[in-house]
């Protein structure tokens, strides 16, 4: 009996060590080599914009015409990871076995990952050498996410510019007007209070986004130094006057001059407390537009009261998506250019006016003309788009700039910052470590 | 003694209405909010202000794949609930009756998914499947299930097992029957409510994992039902009405699942009866 | 029996190959990359116990975290199998209810963690929430509780929500508690004991072997679950409500350190295998039939 279970067992370990190096050694999926003139080249492509995102029909309406345009010569597989979570998740999951798709979108640090494990192609010379697709991504977005060296490893599709939104019958109860400076700021918010209205719409659950966008504005409004620390990619640390001073205002604001839900909550419930008119002001995005005429979200005649406005010290976030990554540096010839044709299409004059129409995000440049009736359906984003010209600061947001473990970490102290388990500088040294988790070892 | 009664009652009564509260204030929840608009629910309304919106079920299937993910759960629960019975059950027959060297390292090994968290087992498991050309599959995913739910199968029909006394596999044993015939003419049929209760959860696991199954798959056509309800959550705009309406589509098959296995445990607990 | 040995070998094989399939080669790299630095994208190099030396010196959250996990063990073991047990054994006297309670205490269970996710953060939503409401209403005066974020709070609202599991408990004593024949009944109550008498010293030791396999179930689910955390505190405020594998899965998905993730897990499965043994132990499960 011994020797027979023996047997086995030696027969299961080398099973076992036969796998170990299978898996070990397998990168990608075997590539066409050779591939005939009548087969389209397959090139995969994954996407986190489908069921309710916002841009779901915008991205299959532009899936949809690539596919249309390069019918017999290029197919795209696309595979679809609804809420944002679960695409980081899975593209961390390809990266870590260098098996990411072809085209993906790098936020969340997905592109750092992409350059790290050798899958990222430098499309700077592309680029260059492409004059039509060059004059509709535009200086601004290449020299947003172009590297020190010269190198340019993601394009984006859209350009972001944010302020935030304002109940104009609440303010006008009250006898204010949008803020000129922070003090008039936390003024206001007490005026509001006193007139019975809770003034800000915020949240400390996911990524703390509206509660961030106000962080970043009060550092990005201050003076030089606050502008370029919130313009810097990846600061190292934050135990500076700039992000403390910020920190304790956010940290009153949180605990006077918010909802009792604010602390854990999620965006839907900072925006129902807006849309609900629980709130006056919430900091967010032009893509939040199209929810005040939706009257299962939002109260009826919404769209009639808000307003839109800059931040004080006349900030604005303005900043690009961090967009498309090729990672067909170990791809055949014949893959990589097909997903060049794939990338070009989504960053291009089309792809960008499909966007703009079908889910609020702003072109890139100019070339992309925004159409009269956009402009005359969407009256709150052209004000938003007039009022950024004149913008005095112009700041990233804490998505683009900070690392995930560091979005992490706000979202676990705010609540211990607004119950007194830790002051503004204990914070602020929590996010330096945060930080320092993605350092080199 | 007499005294004694009314107050066992009424703590009885107590406790017993607390669980039933707490146990069915969820699914209640949950089938109102199917019918209510995105902000009702996030305003934790009564009531259905807005009228009753079956258009979320409409809005459920639109959303999200549904048919498709249906069918692949349907198809990958049973099979991963067949094989993980079968290949465990027999384990446990072996591991409580027969005595062996190797015993205790194959329990603990098989306890072993219990400890093992399932973030540490994303990567590797990938991996495995790639290699094998298993990813991505329909197979890949069963053969993960039915490995994943090796522990309570095996503890639960272990525990079984344990408790029907060896006369009657000595009886059939003197009447000439051999180890296999006994296990399935013996022990299958006195084990029916515990192949019931395992067979239960390990279908449920199988039914609502997430992790796996999206990392494990890639494509649309290979997905399961739990990835459909995060196609109701985005960032940015999360539709809660559909989303709800598409659990609710998702637990009924559930439940029922549930209650025909319950007869089955009672069934098998009617005949079991017999073995004093 | 040992002449049933190439039985016991067919028997046992599909198992096994399942075992090695899956979780041998898993554990295997798992134990390896713990000992290296591993990040995503990065090359692998070896780093010996640097990863296990910074988890216990530096890392104030992860000791937090397995002492939240532990606490949670002890809690599920104890007053988890208690309320299941308790439940199963009033059941078990076939009344009305019976099995309409029975289908209904596991029904939260069946419910997919996303959707459990936001039921919870809707009903106990500080302003809106049905609980809150409810404790207006007997009060009098608005409650304004945050039952997630308040640090006092929270970790009491998250083992609150794992409560349910006891009905996998319940029913898995049920279905064992009916392979006792009626006669053991009758006899005791021929001999004068009560039925809660009967209940203590005949049926609760005749269960030893399903308690215990319900507490492994119970108590090694603490070392699996996070869904609820994910979703309501993300394990915070600050590291409170914090268990091991909510924040291997932040190592390993957020900070895209996998050699210490992996380094926490080969503490997580110590920590389950010391659970598993000592639950074993106390409920004589070694015993031979």
């Amino acid at each position: 009996m011994k020797s027979m279970l023996k047997k086995v067992m030696a027969l299961m370990v080398t099973l076992t060590m036969v796998f170990t190096l299978a898996a070990c050694g397998s990168k990608t999926e075997k590539s066409d080599d050779t591939v005939s003139k009548d087969k389209p080249v397959e090139i995969t492509y994954a996407t986190f914009m489908v069921g309710s995102h916002v841009s779901a029909a915008a991205e299959k309406e532009v899936l949809d015409a690539f596919n249309e345009k390069y019918e017999g010569k290029i197919k795209v597989k696309v595979e679809e990871l609804p809420s944002d979570d679960a695409y980081v998740n899975k593209m961390k999951a390809l990266a870590a076995a260098g098996a990411l798709p072809d085209v993906i979108n790098g936020k969340n640090g997905l592109r750092e990952l992409a350059i790290k494990n050798g899958q990222a192609v430098d499309i700077m010379p592309l680029v260059e050498a492409d004059a039509e697709w060059n004059k509709y991504v535009g200086e601004g977005a290449i020299n947003y996410s172009k590297t020190e060296d010269g190198k340019l490893y993601s394009i984006a599709n859209q350009k972001q510019i944010v302020g935030y939104f304002y109940n104009k019958d609440m303010f006008e109860t009250t006898g204010i007007t949008p803020a000129k400076t922070w003090e008039e700021f936390m003024s206001n918010n007490e005026k509001l209070k006193e007139a019975g209205f809770t003034p800000l719409a915020m949240m400390t659950g996911e990524n703390a986004w509206t509660t961030n966008l106000w962080l970043a504005a009060m550092i990005g409004t201050n003076g030089d130094e606050g502008n370029e620390f919130m313009n810097t990619n990846y600061p190292d640390s934050y135990d500076n006057d700039l992000v403390v001073n910020a920190l304790t205002m956010v940290q009153k604001c949180l605990k006077d001059y918010t909802t009792p839900d604010a602390i854990g909550a999620i965006y839907a419930n900072a925006a129902n407390n807006f849309l609900q008119e629980n709130t006056a002001m919430i900091a967010n995005g032009p893509w939040m537009v199209p929810d005040f005429t939706d009257t299962s979200k939002a109260k009826e005649g919404l769209v009639d009261r808000v307003g839109v406005s800059l931040y004080p010290n006349d900030g604005v976030v303005a900043q690009y998506e961090i967009g498309y990554v090729l990672c067909t540096a170990n791809k055949s010839k014949e893959e990589q250019e097909a997903a060049l044709e794939f990338l070009k299409f989504k960053t291009g004059k089309e792809a960008q006016k499909i966007f703009l129409e079908k889910s609020g995000a702003l072109p890139l440049t100019a070339n992309v003309e925004i159409s009269d009736e956009y402009k005359a359906a969407n009256p709150l984003v052209v004000d938003l788009i007039n009022l950024a010209d004149e913008a005095k600061y112009g700041f990233e947001n804490m998505d683009n700039t900070a690392h995930s473990s560091v979005i992490e970490e706000f979202s676990l102290n705010y609540p211990e910052l607004v119950y007194g388990g830790i002051t503004p500088e204990e914070m602020a040294s929590k996010l330096t470590q945060a930080a320092n988790k993605h350092k080199e070892q | 003694m007499k005294v004694i009664t009314p107050i066992k009652k009424t703590l009885t009564f107590i406790f017993i209405s607390f669980i039933v509260i707490i146990s069915v204030i969820p699914f209640i929840w949950v089938f109102a909010s199917s019918f209510r608009g995105n902000a009702e629910i996030m305003s934790s309304v009564s009531g259905f202000p807005s009228g009753l919106h079956f258009d979320n079920y409409v809005a459920a299937f639109k959303i999200a794949p549904l048919m498709i993910f249906y069918k692949n759960s349907v198809v990958v629960s049973i099979i991963a609930t067949v094989i993980n019975l079968i290949i465990f059950s027999m384990a446990a027959y072996v591991i409580v009756r027969c005595k062996f060297k190797l015993k205790k390292t194959i329990i603990i090994a098989f306890s072993l998914a219990l400890v093992i968290p399932g973030a540490a087992l994303l990567q590797p498991l990938y991996n495995t499947l790639s290699a094998t050309h298993l990813y991505d599959t329909l197979a890949g995913l069963i053969i993960v299930y039915a490995a994943l739910g090796m522990p309570t199968t095996f503890y639960i029909m272990m525990s079984y097992i344990q408790t029907i006394p060896y006369t009657l596999e000595e009886a059939a044993y003197i009447d000439g029957a051999g180890f296999f015939r006994t296990f399935m003419q013996i022990i299958l049929p006195l084990t029916r409510p515990a192949f019931a209760t395992a067979g239960v959860l390990q279908f449920l696991f199988c039914w609502n994992e997430f992790q796996f199954g999206l990392t494990l798959t890639g494509d649309k056509m290979n997905r399961t039902v739990p990835i459909a309800l995060y196609y109701f959550k985005s960032s940015f705009a999360s539709d809660y009405g559909a989303m709800f309406a598409a659990t609710v589509l998702v637990t009924i098959p559930s439940i029922i699942i549930y209650m025909l296995m319950q007869k089955q445990i009672i069934s098998g607990l009617v005949s079991g009866s017999v073995k004093g | 029996m040992t002449k049933n040995r190439k039985w016991i070998i067919l028997f046992l094989t599909p198992g096994i190959i399942l075992f090695i399939f899956v979780f041998l080669i898993s554990i295997v790299l798992l134990v390896g990359t713990s000992f290296t630095n591993w990040s995503i994208g990065s090359s692998i190099s070896f780093s010996g116990i640097k990863n296990y030396i910074y988890l216990f010196t530096k890392d104030k959250d992860f000791i937090t975290s397995i002492f939240n996990t532990i606490k949670w063990i002890a809690l599920q073991s104890t007053i988890h199998i208690l309320i299941g047990v308790g439940l199963a054994l009033i059941l078990a006297k076939s009344k009305w209810y019976t099995s309409l309670v029975r289908t209904v205490f596991f029904i939260p269970n069946i419910i997919s963690s996303a959707a459990l996710g936001l039921l919870f953060l809707c009903i106990m939503n500080p302003q809106f929430g049905m609980v809150n409401n409810i404790i207006t209403k007997i009060m009098g005066e608005q409650f304004v509780h945050n039952w997630f974020m308040n640090p006092d709070t929270a970790f009491f609202s998250v083992t609150m929500t794992w409560l349910p599991y006891a009905g996998l408990v319940t029913i898995l004593v049920m279905a064992e508690m009916a392979s006792i024949s009626k006669e053991i009944y009758e006899a005791a109550s021929i001999d004068g004991a009560s039925s809660f008498q009967q209940d203590i010293y005949i049926v609760l030791p005749m269960m030893r072997n399903i308690i215990g396999t319900a507490t492994i179930l119970a108590a090694t689910s603490m070392l699996q679950k996070l869904d609820i955390i994910i979703m309501t505190t993300g394990g915070g405020p600050g590291a409170r409500t914090m268990n091991m594998p909510m924040y291997l899965y932040n190592t390993a998905l957020v900070d895209n350190n996998y050699g210490l993730a992996n380094a926490q897990g080969v503490i997580l499965i110590i920590l389950g295998l010391i659970t598993l043994i000592s639950v074993r132990k106390i409920y004589r499960m070694d015993k031979e039939h």
